[in-house]
This record gives structure tokens, sequence and C-alpha cells, in this order.
């Protein structure tokens, strides 16, 4: 995957070429995710039309990632389906290159406001990560419902940081979402 | 010490799921490469994305990403624009599941692939390389 952010870094360095690129990827990752959301939740697309107000014809062409004539008012109407907040937003080519080099299932799924964990450690105060710092040790680990955790790494300690839930911990080169302080 | 539970991890994917392999003629001419070479910039960048998430994630993530197969074994890749790119690829051939083969450059006009026969010539293709698998190099990504 270095070889390809390598490869593209020098590639973007013509203005047409990353400006094409980048839009063509959000293309991409916004029909894959509408995608994948979809199966996260077990929906149909006739299922997801009727919770977004659509036709089943509409969410199979926006389910394409050739599909660029997107607008914020049926995405908003698609992230009230997936009980999940629209986040539009603009980014630096190297955050993007970033999340180029990161796309998969697992980084596109969301849960829902009732089974999202940070939710759920904000709600419990079970821990202040959102305003300290300090070191943690992974204790436990559902690898059979989180196949891509770290299992080798339970029990090794690693430092966070301010706001770190949610955002990269590049000791480990993953997100880590957290709860339960013992 | 804090003692946490991760709840949630995010993998960074590091690995490609499969090769990517381009066709080359008898005398070892990679004609994919001449064919993206003589495309635009911005249709070749185009291509570039599909060809780079094709070889990340394969057919199953990417929603369409592939149309096919159009005929025995043979899929086009969509790549949509002023210029409705279309090259014709097979899984495969050797690999089944682990790689892909652009075997010809195509575009599409109305509902019809231009030029002229490139199905049939996917096939032969396809054929040769399954006869003589060094009839195909590693994927030359031109930029």
């Amino acid at each position: 995957m270095f070889e390809l952010l390598k490869r593209l870094v020098k590639d973007f360095k013509d203005k047409t070429v990353r400006d094409v690129y980048c839009d063509e990827f959000l293309n991409a990752t916004i029909a894959t995710q509408i995608k994948v959301l979809r199966e996260q939740r077990g929906l149909t697309q006739a299922q997801l039309a009727e919770l977004s107000g659509m036709k089943q014809s509409r969410i199979a062409t926006m389910e394409d990632i050739n599909y660029s004539s997107w607008t914020i008012s049926t995405l908003r109407k698609l992230a009230k389906a997936f009980d999940v907040a629209l986040s539009v937003h603009f980014e630096s080519f190297g955050e993007k290159l970033k999340q180029i080099g990161s796309f998969s299932r697992e980084s596109l799924e969301r849960p829902s406001f009732d089974n999202d964990p940070i939710v759920q450690v904000i709600e419990q105060g079970e821990i202040d990560m959102l305003s300290g710092a300090g070191t943690a040790i992974f204790t436990t680990v559902d690898s059979s419902h989180y196949p891509t955790l770290p299992t080798d790494q339970v029990g090794s300690t690693f430092e966070f940081r301010l706001g770190q839930i949610g955002t990269s911990a590049s000791t480990i080169g993953r997100n880590i979402y957290v709860k339960d302080a013992a | 010490m804090v003692k946490l539970t991760i709840i949630r991890s995010e993998s960074r994917s590091e690995i490609w799921q499969h090769k990517l392999w381009d066709y080359v003629d008898a005398n070892g001419e990679n004609e994919i490469k001449d064919w993206t070479a003589k495309l635009g910039k911005v249709e070749r960048t185009k291509l570039n994305v599909r060809l780079d998430l094709l070889q990340k994630h394969g057919k199953d993530l990417l929603p369409n990403i592939l149309a096919g197969p159009i005929i025995d074994h043979i899929y086009k890749l969509r790549v949509h624009g002023s210029v409705q790119l279309r090259p014709l690829l097979c899984m495969g051939p050797v690999e089944n599941d682990k790689e892909f083969t652009l075997l010809i450059g195509a575009s599409e006009r109305g509902s019809k692939l231009k030029p002229a026969g490139v199905e049939k010539k996917a096939i032969e293709r396809r054929q040769t390389i399954i006869n003589e698998p060094t009839r195909r190099v590693k994927h030359v990504r031109v930029t």
C-alpha cells in the first residue's frame, strides 16, 4: 500500500491528476459506503428506499462507483435512514491520501446511534478519554466479531492523548475505540 | 495505568488482494500499456483510480466496478466520462480468485463496444494466456 501512496504523491504533483483522482475516489467512496452501511444493517435496497423515502431504482443508481450527481439533500436522507450523522468537509490532499490508504469495508462501517461505542463511553462516563491523556492496556479482544483487532497485542501498553478516541493510534496503525476503565 | 477494552478497531489494509496483469502480443508488446498511454490525462486518471481499487479490493466491495461477464469469462471495467472507457478483462485466468488480466482496450458508444470485434479478441487472448502464461506481464501503470 505504501508503494501506491508513494506513486500517488508523485502523480498528484499534477493538479489535474490529483483533482480527477480525488473526485473519482470520492464517488467510489460514497457509493461503496452506502452499500456497506446498508449491508451492515441487513437492509435490502427496497428497505433502504422505504426508510429514506426514495425509490429502489434510485438506491441502485447511487450504489454505483460511477455515479457522480450527489446532492447534500439526498445524502441527508440516507444519513437519517442509516441513523448516522452526515459529515461534509474540505480535506487536504495528505489526509485524502491517508483515506485512500485505509479504504476498506471496515473503514466505511458506522454504528447507528444506539450501537455507537463512543456515545456509550461518554454516556457511561467510565473514563475521561476526551479531556485527558495517559496510558492504557488492551485487556479484551472479541476477535470473532472484530477479526481485524490486534489480538497479538492484548496486554500491551499504548499511550493515548487528548481526543484519541476515534483517531489513529499511530504506534499500532489502527483506530481504537475504547470503553471500560477498570 | 488504565485498563481498557477494545470494542472496535479499524485496520489499515496493507495487502493488495489481487494481482493485475497486462496481455502482451507475440512480440512481447504490452498493448494495454500502449492503449493507456494514448488516452487523455483525465480518462487515464479515471482508469487508474478503478484499477487501483480493483487491485486492492477485488470486485465485490466496489459496486458496479465491473460489468459482466458480458461473454465467456470476459468482464468490462466501467469508466464513465466524455469517453466511455470499457477495457475488457478476465479474472485469472491462471489463479482465478487472486488476479485480473487486462486483455484489450475498448470504449463504448451507444451500447456498442469499439473497436468492433473486441469481445471475440478478448476471448481469444484469454485462451492464449491459458495456453501460454508468459503472454502477460505485471500491469504497467501509466501516468
